[in-house]
This record gives structure tokens, sequence and C-alpha cells, in this order.
């Protein structure tokens, strides 16, 4: 499974500097929107700090749904190795269903009044999902070093 | 661990190397997008707002996919 180190770096690496940009505001508002897309509809001001933290949840959603996607589809053989991939996801998924509702949730209040304090919410659950899914990939095949 | 245990995961990893090829990519998107002076263009903003747009569809629905859910151990 060497092939798979290098993806997975490169995926801590980018959730580690989203969680610094999204969580402590470190500097990370050089991109542009262009007007027309979701989050710069003519008229209104282009929304970034929305479009950053909806792409850090894609991301997040993403690799969680592949860790339990792939415990799911490989059940009996993850089984054989140890039980304790299957326990351990388990504890995760009812977390990962909460705060990932929590997550929608805010975002339609969000959008209902776009203004920073109902961006908080969003944030708050943004990291508590990537802290699971950071944990689901702990249970999972370590790829060979 | 038996050796056809290890081949069946080896396969099963290798299957899904296109979600590890999205999460990549998605990777990439959001670092340049946090990081960098590049423009997001219309397409890529309304392909984000699409998909949290369906989560948002689902949980509202109350439907949670299978695979996210605790089911009992293997017999």
């Amino acid at each position: 499974m060497k092939h798979l180190k290098r993806p997975t770096s490169y995926l801590l690496t980018a959730i580690f500097a989203v969680t610094l940009c999204i969580g402590f505001g470190t500097g990370c508002n050089a991109a542009r929107l262009e007007t027309g897309g979701a989050y710069a509809q003519e008229g209104v001001q282009a929304d970034l700090a929305f479009y950053q933290v909806d792409a850090a949840y894609k991301l997040a959603y993403g690799i969680l749904d592949g860790a339990f996607a792939f415990e799911f589809e490989n059940r009996d053989s993850l089984w054989s190795v140890s039980p304790d991939i299957k326990h351990s996801l388990d504890q995760i998924r009812p977390q990962a269903e909460l705060w990932n509702g929590r997550y929608l949730e805010a975002r339609a209040a969000y959008k209902a009044m776009p203004v920073p304090a109902n961006l908080q919410p969003m944030q708050a659950a943004l990291l508590k999902i990537q802290q699971l899914q950071a944990t689901a990939q702990t249970f999972l095949p370590q790829p060979e070093t | 661990m038996t050796p056809s245990a290890i081949l069946t995961l080896v396969t099963a990893a290798l299957a899904h190397a296109p979600t590890i090829a999205q999460g990549v990519q998605d990777a990439r998107q959001l670092i340049v997008a946090l990081f960098t002076a590049q423009l997001i263009n219309a397409t890529q903003q309304d392909a984000l707002n699409g998909f949290v747009d369906a989560k948002q569809k689902l949980h509202e629905a109350g439907i949670v996919p299978e695979h996210w859910q605790v089911q009992p151990d293997p017999a």
C-alpha cells in the first residue's frame, strides 16, 4: 500500500492548514470568487469565508465518508484482522452523524442570515467533523512504510 | 493475517483509489482557496454549493447513508 502514503500525507497537511486558517484566521483571504457563482452572486458581496468553510467541510466529509465506506464494504475482511476496527468506527459514526447535522443546520441558518456571527457555529461543527475524520483514519489499516 | 486476507485488503484499497484521488483534488482546491490569489470560477463555486446542498437535503429528509449507521457485528 506504499502508493497510498503520499496522498494521505497531502490530505493531512491540507486539513492541518485548514484548521489553522479557519480556526485561527491566520491570513487566508487571498483567493477571489468570480461573480455569478453561488458564493459571489450579482449585486451581493462575495462571501469567501463561506466558500472556504464549505470547501473544508467537503474535504473532511469526503474523507470521513470514505473511511466509513471502506470499513462497510470490507467488513468481513477487516473483522478477521480485528473486530476493533468496526467497533472503533462505530464509536465515531453517531458523533459524525450528529456533527454533520449540526453543520448543515448552521449552514441553513447562515444562508437565511449571512452575518459573521452565524458563520461561527458552522466553523465549530466543522472542527468537530475534522477531529472525527482524523480519528477515523487511525483505525483503518495503515500503509506500509 | 493470511495471504488471501492481505490480498483482499490491498484490492479493496486500490478500489478506493478514486476516492483518494478525489480527496487529493478537493485538498488542492481548498489550498488554492485559502492560500493563493487565484480566481475561483463560478463553475467551481456552483459544484461545491451543489455538493453541500445535496447533503443538506438528505439531512432534512432524515436520510443517513447505510455505511454511516451502526450495524450488528458480523456473525
